[in-house]
């Protein structure tokens, strides 16, 4: 998995892709949590390019998600892939996290 | 038959995936995806839970068509040599109604691989615990 992370303003967008596996899904909580612990009021997560998640990967997004409640920050989802889509509905994940279609309903959220 | 010895480490999951593509049968692409997804799951609780620290241990996947009451299925497996574990009837059931805030982390892996599969099997028979995933070779979405 590959991490891209764009800071503008009040805001900062982590940009994922690839697999987001038992292997790589440290990564994903090591990058998301240094932004939440800059402060940034909102984190919007571009799931654009990942094309896969495993349990594993549940588990780092629930992680960060607390986190993120804790922190007083908002975590977005954005764009996500059919395989990543249908994860979070069998999981109920949908109705737990921020999940938006485009960057920008997510921005303007 | 096709089979493939893993080392109980996480970074074998790559291998596994070869091995699932090169051995998907005609016409089964779309089962891909949902056959990694089910393998990592079961192979992660494999490594982490099946054996001792001071062991060595290390897994087996396999595959094969399997005519179950006339209808044809991909059957992929997994098997160790770790204690006697049913992840089916001993993982405990998720949590999927509470908030974010209250929701506990985890148990989801044995939860998704049900929800992928038509047909789950556990045996453990001369040490091995064996789990046969019975994937419908009819693509219905």
């Amino acid at each position: 998995m590959n991490i891209t992370v764009t800071e503008q303003d009040t805001l900062c967008i982590v940009a994922l892709s690839g697999r987001m596996d038992a292997t790589s899904v440290s990564l994903f909580e090591e990058r998301c949590k240094e932004q939440l612990e800059k402060g940034f009021s909102k984190v919007l997560v571009d799931m654009t390019e990942l094309e896969y998640i495993s349990s594993a990967g549940l588990r780092g997004i629930l992680m960060m998600e607390k986190m993120s409640k804790v922190k007083k920050s908002v975590l977005v989802f954005f764009g996500l892939q059919s395989m990543v889509y249908d994860v979070f509905k069998i999981s109920s994940f949908l109705s737990i996290l921020k999940i938006c279609n485009t960057k920008e309903e997510a921005l303007n959220l | 038959m096709p089979v493939l010895k893993v080392p109980a480490n996480l970074e074998n999951l790559q291998k596994v995936n070869v091995f699932i593509s090169d051995n998907l049968p005609e016409g089964c692409e779309f089962l891909r995806t949902k056959i990694e997804l089910a393998a990592e799951e079961l192979l992660v609780n494999v490594f982490m839970y099946a054996y001792e620290d001071s062991e060595q241990g290390k897994a087996e996947v396999g595959c094969r068509t399997v005519f179950l009451d006339n209808e044809e299925f991909f059957c992929f497996w997994v098997s160790d040599n770790g204690k006697p574990f049913n992840p089916f009837l001993e993982a405990p059931s998720p949590d999927l109604t509470s908030s974010a805030e209250d929701r506990p982390i985890g148990g989801l892996g044995i939860y998704l691989i049900k929800s992928l599969v038509k047909h789950f099997a556990y045996s453990y028979a001369d040490g091995s615990n064996l789990i046969e995933l019975f994937f419908s070779k009819i693509n219905d979405e």
